[in-house]
């Protein structure tokens, strides 16, 4: 038997209100009995709001709340369950939750309510992952993919792949298992160009997934340069903050410093890198190696550049090694004196981090660049490591059954194949799409020997 | 009135599932006794005259691995032999013989006659009779009382059989024979649920009447690798089928006639299978095929019968007739043997474990079509099976299951306990998930320990299975070491078999000491060389099967109290009562977060058993 679970489900903190969720069998009863107001809960129908208070066991009022009721199965969990609106701040969640233990409910665990939402059937394996997902996305893209992903659509997406796998595999196996009867034949090219198809769309659901993470956990930018061209007076500037010690002594700072700001309903994590330099001492060895590192994890690269000095060697040797990434070359230190240079084919801006000019320029550049790779939410993106390797599982069965097919391989290889690509699915969404092969060979095929 | 002798084990049935059962079961040493409606019937191949097929040659093989009897009578009688799915590869390369249906239920009959501790008689079983839930014995028709520590009950379409032929029905198992119609009830006190089941055969017809010419010859092939690790050398095929189509007139003749067909017209309740339709259905379901393909099958060297297989129907005798003579080379066709349709009873399989022991009755077995399956192999596998656990359950031992990952009879019996079914049930290699790895050619390898544990097995039968895997390995590793000769090949031998289209054949001429072993073993080594990838990838999967099976459900779970089930998935575990995780995970409609549901209510109870 469930017990029942209650906990403040806004976040702790200064804030107008607060929400608690109060969920089992017992939910009903327990407000009952610390809820006063015009009506009782257990004499209320689902869906129905009640305005009252929360009081103590001697009946003094703790807190004047909001309820809603809902009923089991139609609630979130699939239980009954109570949402408390009360006053937001410390106190007033806090001893509306003790009021709530003390009457039998447990503290629920995180992410309990969603694991009882998928216990009882509320939802499936991808959507109940969306939920964490949700609750823990920080950018708004973040937030609309999640939403998505949690009305099911790309449950949806998945099922349309496998229903499309099931397809290709059913004639197979109707021809293994049926070859006294007459079964159209499997035909190799003509399967295989299908399979690409079916590869092809896999493969855009994966590559999703690196936008998925880009949404989820934020681009990275990273800004390099040569010693005392000015990174960390422009990270500071882009970060809002003094969060970097600039000093005019090269090579102040030391090791990388990180900041996350919101550009445009995305996040933008911003490092700051020593300057790419020869290591003088072991200290500065190790922050050279960080600064590469930073610099090959990152998803866009900002180069730094005195625009007040002459064009450097040293300024090629640090785009040579940022070739191949999304890059901008930003001209800094344009307050003193702005040499006209320029480099093809790079984004460029001109600023003056001292000053703050150019910095809107800067970050439109950003937003362009990040909205580029983002690209349109129009398609599903799949954010869930889970899901990604699922999906990469199936789509190395798919490929493989096109060589299989290509390299004249028996055809229960090629089956074989594309078993293991329907498992890969079937771990997403939870179903079992294996067992419908002979429906689907029956419903097509006249057999019968 | 009590029969002086009592038995360990009573089969009732004389058909290919109790058969295998009685002899397993004599074989192990138990006294046994086989209770037949009728003697001369004993091994009836009620239809098709034919052992093997796609993934029913697995399950001859698996019998034969095991010490049953079918593969060395069908390897006896053979009349034609022809390997299936040549070209798709060895893991579904089948095995189909045509028999003669004479001899193989004449020799069949001899096997049981000959076999120690083993009775055959004939009568009719009435009533299962117990004392505290468990059998005590059978009482006939005429109230004689055999008695028994176990039963099986493998009564295949007798089971208040009721015959059509067109809008007529007449009780009857077979045509010809009388129905077992009392047994119904009493199953039914016992506490198991039964439904209905519809099956069909073709007409028969004498070669006389046929016209053979212009039809396509379908010839068997010579030198064939026996069913059967018994049968000394190769079989040659000495008879030929053919192949003739449906016309347009059939079609006509079909349509016109519907209001006839007890199918069609909501005579017949029982569900039939639908990979082996009626005619009536062939052209309903697929109005779009213009013809459908029949095959014309003799039926013994001792007789002129013929069996038009792909024919089943249940159309009036005049329409048979009529239908028959609108397709080529059967325009003056004489019929001997109506085509006719047989409703029967079946117990549904939930109501038995995985051992085929029914869950309501200590010692009452089931084995064949009263477990809604369909097929001679089917029935075989499942009746040695129950001849096994059932001599294993008197002795106290621990039952023999085998697991979806070890054989083909382990995914019918998971399937059959787990799934049920709803229309008769029939293997299919789709069925196996780990097809790769459940070949016909290594069921010896996969079951034969099992079956010399049991003693069905002799050691020296053992002992040439375990020689010749030391040869294959043998010859694995030397194709690893060994280049073509004259050739400046830098690649072994055994990357040149990995590569697509290379066949061990092909490297005869550079390499002619692959000449000194033999074809078996040079096709098995072969096979493991190039699918090994593929074998190795399904055998982790098996492997993660175990995992799943050895999480055993405990006896204490009722789910009942599992608060997140469904009442649905409650009726259905409850239903069922899986032993493992893996096995509830297969039920119908129970979803991977019901499973999650059973696990913590699983770890719940464990944790508070640990505090107490």
């Amino acid at each position: 038997m469930m017990d029942t679970i209650a906990a403040i489900s806004t976040a702790v903190g200064p804030g107008a209100i607060s929400v608690l969720r109060l969920s089992g069998p017992d939910a009903i009863d327990t407000s009952d009995r610390v809820f006063r107001g015009r009506d009782r809960p257990s004499e209320s129908p689902h869906k129905s709001v009640l305005l009252g208070e929360i009081v103590a066991d001697d009946g003094s009022p703790i807190d004047q709340v909001l309820l809603l009721i809902m009923r089991s199965p139609n609630s979130y969990t699939g239980e009954d369950l109570v949402e408390i609106t009360c006053h937001g701040g410390l106190a007033a969640p806090r001893l509306v939750l003790r009021r709530l233990i003390d009457e039998g409910a447990r503290l629920a665990e995180p992410g309990e309510f969603t694991k009882r939402a998928f216990l009882n059937g509320k939802m499936d394996l991808a959507q109940a992952e969306a939920v964490s997902e949700l609750v823990q996305a920080q950018s708004e893209k973040a937030l609309r993919v999640a939403v998505r992903q949690l009305r099911g659509e790309l449950s949806a997406r998945i099922a349309e792949a496998e229903k499309a796998l099931l397809d290709q595999l059913a004639l197979i196996e109707a021809n293994i298992d049926f070859p006294e009867d007459e079964v159209d034949t499997v035909d190799r090219t003509g399967l295989r160009s299908e399979l690409g198809r079916l590869g092809e769309g896999l493969e855009s659901l994966l590559s999703s997934h690196a936008k998925g993470s880009l949404i989820k956990e934020g681009i990275d930018a990273v800004i390099v340069g040569k010693p005392n061209v000015g990174k960390s007076s422009l990270f500071n500037r882009l970060v809002g903050e003094d969060r970097v010690i600039v000093s005019e002594v090269p090579g102040t700072t030391r090791d990388v410093v990180d900041a996350t700001i919101p550009v445009d309903g995305l996040l933008l994590n911003l490092h700051d890198t020593a300057g790419v330099l020869e290591a003088r001492d072991s200290i500065e060895a190790a922050a050279v190696a960080r600064t590469r590192t930073s610099l090959q994890e990152s998803d866009i690269v900002l180069v730094v550049m005195d625009a007040s000095a002459p064009p450097d060697p040293a300024d090629d040797e640090i785009i040579q090694q940022s070739t191949g990434k999304r890059r901008m070359i930003v001209f800094n230190k344009i307050d003193i004196e702005d040499v006209d240079e320029h480099l093809a084919e790079d984004a460029e801006v001109r600023v003056s981090a001292l000053e703050g000019w150019g910095i809107e320029d800067l970050l439109r550049e950003l937003r362009r660049i990040s909205e580029d790779m983002v690209g349109d939410l129009a398609d599903e993106i799949v954010t869930n490591e889970r899901h990604a390797g699922c999906l990469g599982e199936a789509l190395e069965g798919v490929e493989r059954a096109q060589v299989a097919l290509l390299d004249q391989q028996p055809l229960e290889i090629v089956a074989s194949d594309l078993r293991a690509a329907l498992l890969g699915l079937g771990r997403i969404t939870g179903s079992n799409a294996s067992e419908n092969i002979l429906d689907e060979i029956f419903s097509r095929f006249c057999i019968g020997k | 009135m009590d029969h002086p002798r009592s038995y360990d084990i009573i089969v009732i049935g004389g058909g290919h599932a109790g058969c295998e059962a009685a002899l397993a079961s004599a074989r192990m040493g138990c006294r046994t006794l086989l209770l037949t409606l009728n003697i001369e019937n004993l091994a009836q191949m009620s239809c098709n005259p034919s052992i093997g097929g796609l993934a029913k040659s697995h399950l001859v093989k698996e019998i034969d691995a095991l010490g049953g009897e079918m593969a060395r009578v069908a390897d006896l009688t053979s009349l034609q032999m022809r390997t299936l799915n040549k070209s798709r590869g060895p893991a579904v390369w089948s095995l189909r013989s045509q028999n003669d249906r004479q001899m193989y239920k004449a020799l069949m009959r001899k096997a049981l006659e000959e076999q120690d501790y083993l009775e055959v008689r004939q009568g009719l079983a009435e009533r299962i009779t117990t004392e505290g839930g468990r059998v005590t014995g059978v009482e006939t028709l005429t109230g004689y009382r055999f008695r028994g520590q176990a039963v099986i009950v493998t009564t295949g379409t007798f089971l208040r059989g009721l015959i059509h032929v067109g809008l007529k029905s007449y009780p009857g198992g077979r045509d010809g024979e009388r129905s077992s119609e009392g047994l119904t009830a009493d199953l039914e006190a016992h506490g198991l649920e039964l439904g209905r089941m519809k099956t069909g055969t073709s007409p028969r017809v004498n070669a006389r009447s046929i016209d053979f010419e212009g039809l396509e010859v379908e010839g068997g092939e010579n030198g064939v690798e026996p069913f059967s690790h018994r049968t000394p050398g190769t079989i040659d095929s000495s008879e030929v089928c053919y192949i003739t189509r449906t016309t347009q007139k059939t079609r006509e003749i079909i349509v016109g006639n519907l209001d006839r067909s007890p199918l069609y017209t909501g005579k017949i309740d029982g569900v039939g299978p639908r990979y082996c339709p009626s005619i009536e259905d062939k052209f309903m379901r697929f109005p779009d095929r213009e013809a459908h393909q029949l095959f014309l099958e003799p039926e013994g060297r001792q007789t002129l019968e013929y069996y038009i297989s792909g024919l089943a129907t249940s159309l009036p005798e005049d329409v048979q007739i009529e239908l028959l003579r609108t397709i080529p080379g059967l325009e003056n066709a004489e019929i001997s043997r109506p085509g006719y349709a047989v409703e029967y009873d079946f117990v549904k399989p939930t109501e038995i474990f995985p051992t085929l022991e029914t869950k309501k009755v200590g010692g009452l077995y089931l084995a064949g079509q009263i477990n809604g399956t369909s097929g001679y192999e089917e029935a075989a596998a499942q009746g040695i099976m129950a001849g096994v656990n059932a001599v294993l359950d008197i002795r106290g031992e621990r039952p023999l299951v085998l697991s979806r990952g070890e054989a083909y009879i382990g995914v019918m019996i998971d399937d059959l306990v787990t799934r049920g079914t709803e229309e008769p049930y029939r293997m299919f290699t789709s069925r196996a998930e780990y097809r790769l790895l459940l070949r016909q050619d290594n069921a010896d390898e996969r079951l034969m320990t099992y079956g010399h544990r049991l003693g069905l097995i002799s050691a020296e039968a053992l002992a040439r299975v375990g020689a010749r895997r030391g040869e294959v390995d043998a010859l694995i590793s030397r194709l690893g070491t060994e280049r073509r000769r004259a050739q400046a090949d830098s690649q072994s031998l055994k990357q040149l078999l990995k590569r697509p289209g290379v066949t061990m054949n092909d490297l005869l001429d550079d390499a002619p000491w692959l000449a000194t072993y033999g074809t078996r073993v040079r096709f098995r080594a072969e096979t493991e060389i190039k699918y090994d990838g593929y074998i190795q990838r399904e055998a982790r999967r098996a492997r993660n099967l175990i995992d799943k099976e050895n999480k055993e459900i405990p006896e204490w779970v009722d789910y009942a109290e599992v608060a997140s089930l469904s009442r649905e998935a409650q009726e259905k575990l409850t239903g069922v009562r899986p032993r493992s995780i893996g096995q509830a995970s297969r039920v119908p409609g129970i979803t991977p977060a019901d499973v999650a549901s059973v696990l913590i209510h699983i770890e719940k109870g464990r944790r508070s058993a640990a505090r107490k």
